[in-house]
């Protein structure tokens, strides 16, 4: 006799199964979910592959492509390959655990506010005046104010995207609260964290996912732009958007030096919103497989 | 007059091309002819492809469909030859109706300028002409104050005015052919009929043929000289509408009528049970033979078309002759008097709505109700009866505690029913289930029909065990005609009157005394509709389960309900015993809601 609840866990197994080999069926999703893996492959392997110690200085600075260090070197004889391949752990190590804390928070209040609470009007207003600010500029003041050290920088970022998490949750919410299902859940009696369970959340994860991927490459790029400027991760860690900063000041004289970290960037946030959108596609076609039948 | 017909089609399949499975037809092998001035009807259910023919006839397909064989010429030109000529004819010698009239209609042009482009287009008439003939056109299409319409804008008309608008830009184009693709499905009972005889009545002074595509026999058997039935992508029936009507020769033509319920004679019609193959199914023989109840052998055979007995053509290996069956109509058991709701003076009225959410727009206005009365027996069926707008679905949500009435009383059983849900005790809320009009959101598209059906058991039988939930789901699915195979399979492996049977089944679980149904037949296809009410009235039988079953349609109102309620602008105009409404109608408004329902029995009698 099966048993209700059981099968839940391999029918969920199935269905990411079969998103992925939809990713993996179309040559945008192919590229996207390459690139990925390969970063993160890369921030996990990198300190055990790479070729030199990525703080240790030499006489050798500003060395353009050569048999001993590859991509050259920067302004103070440190190995470009070295510092490239590490560069991203920094990066990943701050804006992954913010996103997915942005996604909880804003998931969760998104939910709440979506399912019709008195405060819901106060609240996102309150969330769209928040979204209103540059949030470049207001985290360049948290970071200059309290300093760039992870305990600041997580909460701050998993704080501003988390509002565009709410929006997103929020609005889903609406839609799916309007549905029939819904109503006949609530007319019922279920239990409201039970509706939340079973009734939203297995039909909102999924814009959510797709969401979050997208949050996360935007959180990227914010993290690279304050180190850019200084306030991200403080010497010697190796950091992209700090490589590029210094390689900027001396573009006349080393000009490839600035490129792999460019790459880099490019490559990794290329490659998230390719495989986001193929994610979101995948699912979306279960959508219209539902609506079809 | 020109001898060839005006529109020609020759075998023409249209479907997808995919790489693994081969070619998938939507429609099959269609020939159809049309000549100048007739007018015909192709009928078919959701999925027949009706509406996929009749964007071909135009050369048009929707993107990733093709052309797999055939031809269509319209006046001898190929329409899926010169794209640039076609692109010519389109708008112009064919013209195209959609069933909403607000997505035909450009939001930011006045009514005026519209035409005035439309005659631009496709008339040599100068500035003033065009001013005259506008007003003229406009006259022609009954609007009111044809002057004050040209300067509006659609969204200042009514659902009717524009369909009425959509109808004269169609004509602007001395078409030869118009397409109308539902035309009248969106608008009231009244109003779609004075705009069908609006249109019979333009097409005969011109002499533009008309064809249209419908779900509802109604619109094609009173419009129509000829019928054609679609069943999955075929043609299976053809011939002249009355003959068609009153002594179909194809068992599935013979089965559609018969399950449209008949305000002449009570009762639930015969339901079809089973649905159309989906079009990724491969089937050599017949493709109507395994919802077939005289299937023989050479059903496995495919059927060419071939004269019908009456003169059209049919494709079966073995037509039918003579009218269909009287229908066995199921007699209602009478009731006992024990009242399980009891409504005095109820009224809902419209709640002026806060600062916050007049803001927002998020306060939407709900029809008001004033002063029902309604007494709802056990196993007793009452039938709520008006138009859209008239509060019919405002009661109900008022006896859900969605909505609190502002004044009068409501008890269900020793409950009180204007205790908003929230605190309604769990008791309540498990007598009083609901089944909402669409089936396809009504149902978690991520749970099996399973976990579906058993939340409410879990809710409410807190003792038991998961054996004893899955052996009742069973038990249940069983009662509403789904067998133990559906237990595993999500809502959208199903269609829309399974759908609808398993929120009825859900509803079940609960063990109510009284079901509020809401539209639950008005989103699906006539065929399932019978087998949606046949369980219904199943369940009753068996359970004495109390129904207030609220419709726009009152032949399906009729064949279910022991009681009738008129509701016209949120007060009761009529009510009494189902036999004396429907017999004998005092009030204007229930008249007129009974002339402009469409009855087969009446083609039958014209016949």
């Amino acid at each position: 006799m099966t048993a209700l609840a059981a099968d839940a866990p391999a029918r969920r197994q199935r269905r990411a199964a079969q998103v992925i080999a939809y990713v993996l069926s179309r040559p945008s999703g192919r590229v996207g979910a390459a690139l990925v893996a390969a970063h993160l492959l890369m921030a996990l392997v990198s300190p055990l592959i790479a070729p030199y110690d990525v703080a240790a200085q030499s006489a050798d600075s500003l060395q353009g492509i050569s048999a001993a260090h590859w991509l050259g070197t920067d302004q103070l004889g440190r190995d470009v390959l070295s510092r490239t391949l590490v560069g991203s752990r920094v990066t990943l190590a701050i804006t992954i655990p913010a996103a997915i804390i942005a996604t909880l928070w804003g998931g969760a209040l998104g939910i709440y506010l979506g399912l019709g609470s008195k405060l819901d009007e106060i609240v996102m207003r309150l969330v769209d005046a928040f979204i209103a600010i540059p949030s470049l500029l207001f985290l360049l003041l948290v970071v200059a104010v309290f300093q760039g050290t992870t305990a600041v920088i997580i909460p701050t970022f998993a704080f501003f995207y988390g509002l565009l998490v709410t929006h997103v949750a929020r609005a889903g919410t609406r839609q799916l609260a309007a549905q029939d299902f819904v109503v006949a859940a609530r007319l019922r009696g279920d239990h409201p964290l039970r509706i939340v369970f079973r009734e939203i959340l297995p039909n909102l994860a999924d814009t959510i996912i797709v969401d979050g991927t997208l949050r996360l490459s935007w959180m990227i790029v914010a993290f690279c732009s304050l180190s850019f400027l200084g306030l991200g991760v403080q010497p010697p860690t190796p950091e992209w958007g700090q490589m590029i900063a210094d390689a900027r000041g001396y573009l006349t004289v080393a000009p490839l030096a600035a490129v792999p970290p460019c790459l880099a960037i490019v490559s990794l946030i290329v490659g998230l919103n390719l495989l986001s959108d193929a994610i979101g596609k995948a699912l979306g076609i279960d959508t219209i497989r539902q609506r079809g039948a | 007059m020109n001898a060839s017909p005006l529109l020609q089609v020759r075998s023409l399949s249209v479907g997808l091309r995919t790489r693994d499975r081969g070619d998938l037809p939507i429609i099959r092998k269609i020939d159809l002819e049309i000549s100048r001035g007739e007018s015909i009807g192709i009928v078919g259910e959701s999925g027949s492809g009706k509406s996929t023919l009749a964007m071909a006839l135009m050369g048009f397909l929707k993107p990733g469909v093709e052309r797999l064989e055939g031809t269509v010429l319209f006046d001898r030109h190929d329409m899926f030859g010169n794209d640039a000529v076609t692109a010519k004819l389109r708008g112009g010698a064919i013209a195209y109706v959609p069933q909403n009239a607000a997505t035909a209609l450009t939001p930011t042009m006045t009514i005026g300028n519209q035409f005035d482009e439309a005659l631009r287009l496709h008339s040599s008439l100068d500035v003033s002409e065009r001013r005259g003939a506008i007003l003229e056109m406009l006259a022609d299409l009954r609007l009111p104050d044809p002057k004050a319409v040209v300067g509006r804008y659609p969204h200042e008309l009514s659902g009717g005015q524009q369909q009425r608008c959509a109808i004269g830009l169609a004509m602007a184009g001395q078409p030869k052919l118009i397409v109308l693709d539902e035309p009248t499905t969106a608008l009231d009972t009244a109003t779609q009929a004075s705009i069908l005889e609006l249109l019979a009545g333009l097409a005969e002074r011109t002499g533009t043929a008309l064809l249209y595509v419908s779900h509802n026999l109604g619109v094609v058997g009173d419009n129509c000289g000829r019928l054609a039935v679609m069943y999955a992508g075929e043609i299976v029936e053809e011939g002249m509408t009355q003959r068609l009507l009153s002594a179909p020769s194809h068992p599935y033509s013979r089965g559609l009528l018969g399950s449209i319920p008949s305000l002449r004679d009570p009762g639930i019609p015969p339901a079809m049970w089973g649905s159309p193959p989906a079009i990724s199914e491969h089937i050599t023989g017949c493709r109507f033979s395994d919802r077939c109840p005289k299937r023989r052998d050479r059903c496995s055979e495919h059927p060419m078309i071939g004269r019908s007995p009456i003169g059209g053509g049919v494709r079966c290996h073995f037509p039918e002759v003579g009218p269909a069956a009287a229908r066995v109509g199921t007699e209602r058991r009478p009731t006992r008097d024990e009242p399980v709701v009891t409504v005095r003076g109820l009224s809902f009225l419209y709640a002026r709505p806060g600062l916050l959410s007049r803001l927002t727009g998020a306060g939407k206005a709900q029809p008001a109700i004033q002063d029902i009365d309604l007494e709802l027996n056990a196993g007793q069926t009452i039938g709520v009866i008006g138009e859209s707008g008239s509060g019919k679905s405002t009661l109900l949500r008022v006896l859900l505690g969605l909505h609190r009435p502002s004044s009068g009383e409501a008890t269900m059983l020793g409950h009180d029913l204007r205790v908003p849900l929230a605190r309604r005790p769990l008791d309540l809320k498990r007598q009083l289930q609901v089944v909402f009009q669409n089936p396809s959101s009504s149902l978690n598209p991520r749970q099996t029909i399973l976990e579906i059906i058993a939340s409410p058991l879990r809710l409410y039988f807190r003792d038991l065990d998961q054996d004893a939930i899955y052996r009742r789901v069973k038990g249940i699915l069983e009662q509403v005609r789904l067998g133990t195979r559906y237990l595993d399979r999500y809502p959208s492996q199903l269609s829309g009157g399974e759908k609808q049977r398993v929120a009825i089944a859900r509803a079940l679980a609960a063990e109510p005394r009284v079901i509020l149904c809401d539209e639950v037949t008005s989103a699906l296809d006539v065929s399932v509709q019978a087998a949606v009410l046949q369980v219904l009235s199943d369940i009753q039988k068996e359970h004495g389960t109390s129904y207030v079953f609220v419709s726009h349609d009152l032949a399906t109102v009729r064949a279910i309900s022991d009681h009738i309620v008129v509701l016209s602008r949120g007060r009761i105009v009529e009510a009494g015993p189902a036999n004396r409404v429907f017999g004998a109608p005092e009030h204007d408004y229930t008249k007129m809601l009974l002339e402009h329902t469409f009855d087969p029995a009446d083609i039958a009698v014209a016949a």
